[in-house]
């Protein structure tokens, strides 16, 4: 933040400044490798004056903590989940509608639409300058027990999700048996048949290894996974009109690095699974055109911006 | 000091009732859950961030608890093997410090809550207000801070409860 | 750094609840590094410590607990127990090490067993010859079974903590816990021997027979925790409320002890004594922000290489460690202290995470019984009206077994980790 402690971030005199950087996952995690891309475009941009000290899993808070840590400016830089930020900021919702991307580089693409840049813009009144999105792998299903070719065959599974509004709304629409579990007891409760699937990205799958316990992997690119990524306001404000140009561009060469890696990593871990004898179909999302529609009228009906994201996607 | 004593009593009685009703809440809500899901094949998404909730409620009001009737775990080897008035300056002390810190974590959970981000806050299953959870902070802290207030009192005038 | 850690120490020495004590280093660690901004986020974080599943499982567990005891739950299975073993030789040694083990199946919490079967078991093999202070001992060290056999406080906190699966835990807890169990009835049959113990009649088939059929409600109970574990039908949150119920239905329709008009002092005790360890836990989130935000484990991590790139000679350094933390510290306090410290470092090492938390949890239990801070013998010792100095010599012999096996369970994490990787097939 904008204190002038050594090694807690903020500036010096001479105007440098090692920027504290926090996020949720892991550090395998394209997110981690992301910001550390950041770290290093930053340092070669500004000579060394700026560099970034992450602190990863969550080792600095969930993220409610770390909003409030950045509006704060204790914290100068956050990988938000999309899924999070959108229980505070309705218009975030857009990139879970339904269907919407057929793979990770249609959903990329969207990043730099005028749609984006507006929730981005959003943010503002939180204390957060919404700088970029970047993403992790699409959403698919995994289940213990047959593919998924339509609402039908999904029927009163229970399906481990994410808790956020939109993902809530397009399960419960499907009439499968959403249920929201930590992470940490998935792998066991899927063994156990606790829960039937999951709502899952393909990094996750293969680094958890929950295909051990459930082996069927219907490819649906149901929704995309980004993250947002955010500078605190009160830090961001308080930097040279060139600093913060450095800053901007800096972190779109880690994000035009890091997009690139995860449609890659989404293609590898494809394969990696394949070759664990991981069972793997894709879906024609045709069946699931009703549910979508009720999906996207809901949220369009909140939001302008998610009624334009969903015609610009289209 | 009378008064004080009473305040006390009456926050102590009132956080049974709250506690009991949650412990109750966290019961029923997570058993359903399980009912639900088995039996019925139809899971319910409100039982655990119900049951959440009410742990958080649960955890600082009966946190308040606690502290009113000195069973939070302590170190207390040290200051039970000491005697007469150096026992005593040291008990003031840290009820002292321990009013001090309390005093000032209310005082933070209040500006906490008057930021103008808290209302758009909604959890992620049944979009709840954040702030109802959010509100166990402040309201236990000043039940704490009341008891610790009389048990500071009373260590500094011990003899009071004689009269 | 300095004035902080000096204030933790002199804070936590004039008595101030461990809990505030967290929250005060903090506070004074955020004034010294002028970093004020930071506070106006606390009230959030200590919010969110609270925001976890897994956490439920601690009011849920207490209570199927309380209502065990006030439903006349736990009275019989102690009954049960000694119409199998009682006729042996120090029979009803056995039936505490027996008892202990079935209640522990139910309980989680080494304190609040050891009051529990201080108050029977004591008095009973009193009446039948032993010695006190054995009696005493036996009865102490076997609630040490408490938090090993699933469920377990300990475990549940650990898992919260590191992000390990709590059902792992319990899973990894069963061997140790039949294995603590043995070495205390080897131990008690050498003593036994040497000291001529009495023998109780053996139970007729049919006071066997009417034993068992009085205590099956009761032992529901432990069956539904293992198998509802073991299986993974429920996840261990769950099979804590569905525990609870049981344990509610049998006190008030089996045995007709649990009145009505007991239920809210049920509930209140059982909240007080969530709170107590819950309320450490939120306090400890900001605490162990604070350490992060330090880099605090970091900096062990790589003393700690610097030392030794040995993982036993590391796991030997934290038991004696964590032995010396124990004779002062509670065992929850300590634990939600350290998991941020210590977890971070297993990776270095290639230390498995369930293997490691199983290890730290029976070290740290066995706290409660060392002096000179021990709630478990101050416990035991204030029921049993015997002298802390008389109790400590006459548990001693079994503190001795309980760290062979923490030798043992160190050096063979096998035994720790073969059942969950069986079940986990
Ligand atoms: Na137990
Ligand atoms: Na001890």
């Amino acid at each position: 933040g904008g204190s002038e402690t050594s090694g807690s971030g903020g500036a010096s005199e001479d105007g440098t400044y090692t920027f504290k950087v926090s996020h949720v996952v892991q550090e395998s995690h394209i997110w981690h490798k992301t910001a550390e891309k950041f770290d290093g475009e930053l340092q070669a941009a500004s000579d060394g004056r700026m560099s970034l000290e992450i602190y990863p899993a969550s080792q600095l808070g969930l993220e409610q903590d770390m909003v409030q840590q950045m509006e704060s400016g204790s914290i100068d830089f956050g990988f938000l989940t999309n899924a999070y930020m959108s229980t505070r900021e309705d218009s975030l919702n857009a990139w879970f509608m339904p269907f919407l991307f057929s793979d990770l580089a249609e959903a990329a693409e969207m990043r730099n639409s005028e749609e984006a840049r507006e929730m981005l813009a959003s943010l503002e009144s939180q204390g957060l300058v919404g700088l970029d999105f970047g993403f992790a792998g699409n959403r698919h299903i995994l289940l213990k027990e047959g593919f998924v070719q339509s609402p039908e065959d999904i029927k009163g599974k229970k399906v481990r999700i994410i808790g956020s509004p939109a993902f809530q709304s397009f399960w419960d629409k499907t009439s499968a048996g959403p249920t929201a579990m930590p992470l940490s007891e998935v792998y066991t409760s899927l063994q156990t048949g606790v829960i039937d699937g999951m709502d899952i990205d393909l990094d996750a799958l293969v680094t958890e290894k929950y295909y051990e316990n459930a082996e069927y992997l219907t490819l649906t690119n149901h929704a995309t996974f980004p993250t947002v990524i955010a500078m605190s306001k009160q830090v961001f404000d308080g930097l040279s009109d060139e600093d913060q140009e450095i800053i901007q561009t800096s972190l779109e060469k880690a994000v035009d690095w890091g997009v690139e890696e995860a449609i890659q990593r989404e293609e590898t871990n494809l394969e990696k699974l394949k070759e664990e004898g991981v069972l793997v179909k894709e879906l024609d999302g045709s069946a699931f055109e009703d549910v979508s529609n009720e999906v996207r009228d809901e949220f369009s009906a909140e939001s302008e911006i998610i009624k334009n994201f969903i015609e610009t996607a289209e | 000091m009378k008064f004080i004593e009473n305040v006390s009593e009456l926050v102590y009685k009132i956080e049974k009732g709250i506690v009991a009703f949650l412990c109750s809440i966290i019961l029923i809500s997570l058993t359903l859950g399980v009912i639900f899901r088995y039996v019925l094949s139809a899971p319910l998404t409100w039982p655990n961030e119900t049951a959440i909730f009410s742990l958080a409620w649960l955890t600082f009001v009966g946190g308040s608890m606690t502290i009113k009737t000195s069973t939070a775990p302590t170190i207390d080897i040290i200051v039970e093997n000491l005697r007469g008035r150096l026992k005593h300056v040291i008990n003031v002390i840290g009820y002292l410090l321990m009013f001090l810190f309390v005093s000032y974590i209310f005082y933070l959970s209040i500006n906490w809550l008057s930021s103008p981000n808290i209302l758009i806050q909604r959890s992620g299953s049944m979009e709840l207000p954040m702030i109802i959870p959010y509100l166990s902070i402040p309201v236990s802290f000043l039940f704490m801070l009341i008891h610790v207030l009389e048990l500071l009192l009373h260590s500094i005038f011990p003899n009071k409860e004689v009269e | 750094m300095a004035i902080t850690i000096t204030a933790f120490i002199v804070l936590l020495l004039i008595k101030i609840p461990i809990a505030l004590v967290l929250g005060m280093t903090t506070v004074i660690y955020i004034w010294v590094t002028g970093n004020i901004g930071i506070l106006t986020t606390l009230p959030q974080r200590l919010y969110s410590g609270m925001e976890n599943y897994g956490l439920l499982a601690i009011p849920l567990f207490m209570l199927a607990g309380e209502l065990m005891n006030s439903g006349g739950l736990t009275k019989r299975l102690v009954g049960f127990a000694q119409t199998v073993v009682g006729h042996f030789r120090g029979g009803l040694a056995y039936v505490n090490i027996l008892a202990n083990m079935m209640l522990a199946s139910i309980i989680g919490s080494a304190s609040a067993q050891i009051a529990m079967m201080s108050r029977t078991m004591v008095p009973a093999m009193e009446k039948e010859g032993y010695s006190r202070d054995f009696s005493t001992a036996t009865t102490a060290s076997a609630g040490l079974l408490g938090p090993i056999i699933p469920p377990s406080m300990l475990f549940i906190i650990y898992g919260v903590g590191s992000g390990v699966s709590i059902g792992e835990m319990f899973l990894a807890g069963v061997l140790p816990g039949i294995l603590l169990s043995l070495t205390f009835i080897i131990l008690i049959a050498l003593i036994g021997m040497k000291q001529k113990w009495p023998t109780h009649d053996r139970a007729k088939i049919m006071e066997v027979a009417r034993s068992f059929t009085t205590v099956i409600p009761a032992l529901l109970v432990p069956l539904i925790i293992i198998v509802g574990v073991i299986s993974g039908a429920f996840t261990p949150t769950e099979s804590a409320a569905i525990a609870s119920v049981v344990a509610l239905i049998s006190g008030f329709f089996f045995y007709r002890e649990i009145k009505l008009k007991d239920t809210p002092s049920i509930l209140v005790n059982t909240a007080k004594t969530t709170a107590m360890i819950t309320l450490l836990i939120a306090m400890a989130n900001i605490f162990g922000w604070m350490l992060s935000f330090e880099q605090v484990p970091q900096t062990i991590a790589s003393w700690m290489a610097s030392l030794t790139e040995n993982p036993l000679i590391f796991l030997l350094l934290v038991n004696l460690f964590l032995l010396f933390v124990g004779m002062f510290m509670d065992g929850i306090a300590a634990l939600v202290i350290l998991i941020p410290i210590f977890t971070p470092l297993l990776v270095t090492y290639g230390i498995d995470p369930i293997h490691f938390g199983v290890i730290m949890c029976i070290n740290l239990a066995a706290g409660l019984l060392t002096p000179p801070v021990g709630s478990g013998i101050y416990i035991a010792s204030s029921l049993a009206n015997i002298s802390i100095g008389q109790l400590t010599r006459a548990i001693l012999p079994f503190l001795l077994v309980t760290y062979v096996v923490l030798v043992i369970l160190t050096y063979v994490p096998d035994i720790v980790l073969w059942l969950p990787a069986v079940i986990g097939e």
